[in-house]
């Protein structure tokens, strides 16, 4: 009991290091996320009785759960919704690595910030339902009560001291129907550990969500003049540069524009195959877009992707 | 190839071209702006030759990229950088470069502002007039700088100079300095300064008359009024543009002049009637210590304001000098001889000391307030200056002080001398006025109808003209004079019976009066008819000479102590300096008979002071139209922009800076930090 009150005591005043206007953030998104009577997501398995019931609705409800009581005493097909009695587990990971650090001028957030909140309000809203929310790299799943998302915060500041820019390894963790969400700017050299990655959890029957935060520099490549571009790691191209060097950076514009628009759409299509959803999330968008996104799906992320001009 | 020949031979006729046009600019200044360096046409000539190859360099080496660390680096890995074109330093950084480089060449070329318009829209050679006078001394420094910037200008002009004070010198008449360049003239300036008299403005006038051909004017006026004022400035106006420099009236000096009566005190006089101003008056002493001061208030619309020293004798004695403390000018300084000083009186000692009917009983309450006092022997009298002598007929003197008084009468003293019965009974006595009928005459004896005698009224010609003879005066017993004294004394009163009362003799350069009777209340009541023995007293005293009037002006008298131009006292410079009768009668002060002590010593000293020579202290009349006028305060702003040109090329360099390190990305605000931004 007294090491609870530690841990919980602890993720207090790690939770007391989110500067205010992250917080004040997490509770916006919270709020304009947690319509009443809705669950978050839609979730797999057999369920239990919920107190909303509603009209039966052909294709997308089996008839076999009509509700004969309730359908005989209202005349019409009613269905109950279900859901599994047992904990839904929600594994959240957020990209450290440096590269989630770049933000722009007239940006708010960098995308590890803007990451940070969209987990945090996640796990606000998915404690409070009861539901188990956790790091992926940590094993750790808190479960209820006001203060889970508070422990998410603990947990997420290990993982940022730690190094968690990897992806985390999930042996043991979930069961297949839990939920993995990623957030990232998926910038990373390393695609081959990315695949394998969502091979793994598809493996797993686990559902996916990839989130893309990027910041506007990085969607829309506005730079102009003469720079030289270096990487936050220090990475190298197949061709050993350590940098690049445009005299007039305006004039590739286009080349980088259609180079990132193939790389959206190649992570779109990595997600399609293994049944995952693919979110992208400018930082310069209210972070309740990507929660929205994360439950009602985003129609065609490459459209915040600028069209190549001619 | 041939192109980039084009290019350079373009760059290189651009250096030639602005080359010579700085060193135009540096050899003609532009406009009222004017280069003070004397290597400015060469350091502007390179600066401009410069400035093209600089341009050239910054188009020629491409600048330092910015420095960006961009998380989407993989994404332009592929993209070649020859899909770019060329840049160079963008124009405004070109433009913030060439800048800086010309605020340095413009520094070092010191660039001024044009600022004496004295000179402008005139050409020819320049004649400087300078009233160096006694007011200049006050704002010398000012009229200096003044009189530096017109040379400098005639200098920049290329224009010869020729400077005249209008002050005499002990050694030369006023005359024109010779014609020369601006640069000889300002060598020769520091032998140019203001003097402790006035101008000599029909001397100044007499030398313009011998300058041929014309010249542009530049007069430093010292803006008072003076009966040769009006030929003076239409000789300068024959001569050429006439530009003059004045003080404003209200800053010029004020001047000391001796306050008329027995009170110690000056009047104050100012050049303009304006406001109600004050000014303070300093008495000081021989060692320069001030003893006492006091403010003295000119009323609105009054050119004159009295200063009245209240001080007791001990101090009144130890006052040699009034001055202006903030003021520093011979016309500040007002010097007081032995004549300001109440005069030494002394009263012979009677054989009767301590005796309460004592004949100087009566005598010393009469005479103390307008006298400083003594009594003793003839010996301790004339120990110190004394202007006269009282004898009642109770002093005995022997034979040897006798012949003292004598010489001490024949120097210039007044011996008042009282009747008494041992006159009477001497009428010999080689101290009397008259000689005498042996014997008291009693006036109200028998014969007279035993009626006392009184005065018949004064005679104009009488040190006692105007007083008023009390009807109640009786004089009882009197001494006669012989009948025939006619030539050998003066009478200054007379009985109305005819025979005199009072007589005086002229002995030496002294006097010897007697009044024919005693100065007690036994012959008379005369003691205490107030009023009329005061004010006779008084007038006999007032005949008397002063220590300095004993001073001899016979001959020409040698200084003692002079004043300078800034009204300091200092020791005197012998040799033709001299004090004439004829300076002190027509208050002449100049290079011979500057202000100053004259005399022998410290008592027997005459005060030679400025105001004697400024009879009237008033300012000019409104000059013509033609005339241009400047103050010598005029404020002019800054002289030189080096200062500016320093501030603007460290801002320009900061913003340089600045716009680098924000191309580099070093700058506060950057796009990137490896440093989590957040600590959880």
């Amino acid at each position: 009991m007294s090491t609870i009150i530690h841990l919980l005591e602890e993720a207090e005043d790690v939770f007391g290091r989110v500067t205010p206007d992250m917080e004040m953030e997490v509770d916006k998104v919270h709020q304009s996320t947690n319509a009443a009577g809705q669950r978050l997501m839609r979730k797999a398995g057999t369920g239990i009785d919920l107190f909303g019931p509603r009209e039966f609705e052909e294709g997308r409800d089996e008839r076999k759960h009509i509700n004969p009581r309730l359908s005989a005493k209202r005349d019409m097909d009613i269905i109950v919704d279900r859901e599994v009695e047992s904990p839904h587990r929600y594994g959240i990971h957020v990209d450290s690595s440096p590269s989630m650090d770049y933000k722009s001028d007239g940006v708010r957030f960098s995308p590890k910030q803007v990451s940070i909140i969209i987990a945090l309000a996640l796990a606000q809203d998915l404690a409070k339902q009861e539901e188990a929310v956790g790091v992926l790299s940590h094993g750790q799943f808190y479960r209820g009560g006001k203060r889970a998302h508070h422990r998410m915060a603990d947990t997420l500041s290990d993982v940022t001291i730690m190094g968690g820019e990897d992806f985390p390894d999930i042996h043991g963790v979930f069961k297949p129907g839990n939920t993995v969400i990623a957030l990232s700017d998926f910038l990373s050299d390393n695609d081959g550990r990315l695949v394998e990655f969502l091979d793994d959890l598809a493996e797993r029957h686990l559902q996916t969500y990839l989130v893309m935060v990027a910041d506007p520099d990085v969607l829309r490549f506005e730079f102009k003049g003469n720079n030289e571009f270096k990487g936050p790691e220090g990475e190298r191209s197949l061709s050993g540069e350590a940098s690049k060097v445009f005299e007039k950076t305006e004039a590739v514009r286009n080349l980088y524009l259609t180079n990132l628009r193939v790389r959206v759409a190649w992570l779109q299509e990595l997600c399609a195959a293994r049944g995952f959803h693919f979110v992208l999330h400018p930082t310069d968008h209210p972070a309740e877009h990507a929660v929205h996104f994360l439950k009602e799906g985003q129609d065609n992320p490459l459209s915040l992707v600028p069209e190549v001009s001619p | 190839m041939a192109g980039a020949t084009q290019t350079t031979a373009g760059y290189a006729a651009a250096s030639l071209a602005l080359g010579a046009g700085g060193v135009a600019l540096g050899m003609s200044g532009l406009g009222p702006v004017f280069f003070a360096s004397s290597m400015a046409p060469q350091i502007l000539g390179i600066g401009g030759a410069s400035l093209s190859g600089l341009v050239w360099l910054m188009q020629t080496i491409p600048p330092k990229p910015k420095q960006i660390v961009f998380p989407g680096i993989r994404l332009l890995y592929n993209i070649l950088a020859t899909d770019t074109q060329s840049s160079s330093i963008p124009f405004w950084q070109k433009a913030l470069r060439c800048s800086i480089a010309m605020s340095a060449f413009l520094f070092a070329a010191d660039p001024r502002l044009e600022q004496e318009t004295a000179l402008q829209n005139s050409v020819g050679p320049v004649l400087v007039v300078v009233d160096n006078d006694w007011q200049s001394a006050k704002d010398w420094n000012l009229i200096r700088q003044r009189i530096e910037g017109v040379l400098e200008s005639a200098g920049r002009q290329g224009r010869s100079v020729m400077v005249m004070p209008t002050t005499r010198e002990q050694d030369q008449e006023i005359k024109p300095g010779p014609l020369q360049s601006a640069a000889e003239a300002r060598t020769a300036l520091p032998g140019l300064g203001p003097k402790p008299w006035p101008a000599d403005r029909a001397g100044a006038l007499k030398a313009l008359e011998t300058i041929q051909g014309g010249a542009s004017v530049v007069w430093f006026s010292n803006g008072q009024d003076d009966p040769r004022l009006v030929p003076f400035l239409e000789k300068l106006e024959g001569i050429g543009p006439v530009s003059v420099f004045k003080n404003n009236p209200a800053d010029a000096a004020h001047i000391l002049s001796v306050k008329p009566g027995e009170e110690l005190g000056a009047i104050v006089r100012r050049l303009n009637p304006g406001p109600q101003e004050s000014v303070l008056v300093a008495a000081t002493g021989a060692k320069g210590e001030i003893i006492s001061q006091i403010e003295a208030v000119f009323p609105e619309g009054e050119s004159s304001a009295e200063a009245v020293f209240d001080l007791p004798p001990e101090l009144r004695r130890q006052i040699v000098k009034l001055s202006l403390p903030d003021e520093a000018h011979a016309g500040a300084a007002l010097l007081l001889d032995e004549s300001w000083r109440k005069r030494p009186v002394g009263i012979l000692k009677g054989s009767g000391q301590g005796s309460l009917l004592e004949d100087s009983t009566y005598i010393k309450p009469a005479i103390a307030p307008f006298t400083n006092l003594r009594a003793g022997s003839v010996d301790e009298i004339l120990k110190d200056a004394a202007s006269a002598v009282v004898m009642t007929d109770e002093a005995i003197l022997d034979e040897e002080e006798r012949r003292k008084l004598g010489q001490w009468i024949d120097k210039g003293g007044m011996v008042i001398r009282f009747a008494g019965p041992r006159l009477a009974a001497q009428p010999n006595d080689s101290l009397s006025a008259v000689p005498l009928v042996p014997g008291e005459n009693y006036t109200n004896g028998a014969l007279s109808g035993n009626k006392a005698a009184s005065l018949s009224e004064f005679a104009n010609d009488s040190p006692f003209a105007g007083l008023k003879v009390p009807k109640d005066l009786e004089i009882r017993t009197r001494v006669l004079s012989e009948s025939n004294i006619a030539g050998a004394a003066q009478v200054w009163a007379e009985f109305e019976d005819g025979a005199p009362f009072v007589t005086a003799k002229k002995q030496g350069d002294g006097w010897v009066v007697l009044v024919h009777t005693a100065a007690n209340l036994e012959w008379s009541n005369l003691p205490l008819a107030d009023e009329l023995f005061i004010d006779m007293m008084k007038a006999m005293v007032g005949r008397s000479k002063s220590a300095s009037a004993q001073v001899e002006l016979t001959k020409p008298l040698p200084p003692l102590n002079i004043l300078d131009a800034q009204g300091r006292l200092g020791a005197a410079q012998k040799g033709s300096i001299k004090l004439t009768r004829e300076d002190v009668k027509n208050g002449t002060v100049g290079p011979f008979s500057p202000p100053g002590f004259y005399g022998q010593d410290s008592v027997a000293r005459l005060a030679h002071n400025l105001h004697r020579a400024v009879a009237e202290y008033k300012p000019a009349p409104e000059l013509s139209s033609s005339v241009k006028a400047f103050g010598y305060k005029e404020d002019q702003g800054p002289d030189n922009f080096k200062g500016i040109l320093l501030a603007l090329g460290m801002a320009l360099i900061l913003a340089d800076l600045l716009a680098r390190m924000k191309q580099s990305n070093v700058l506060p605000g950057v796009r990137f930090t490896s440093k989590p931004e957040v600590s959880i």
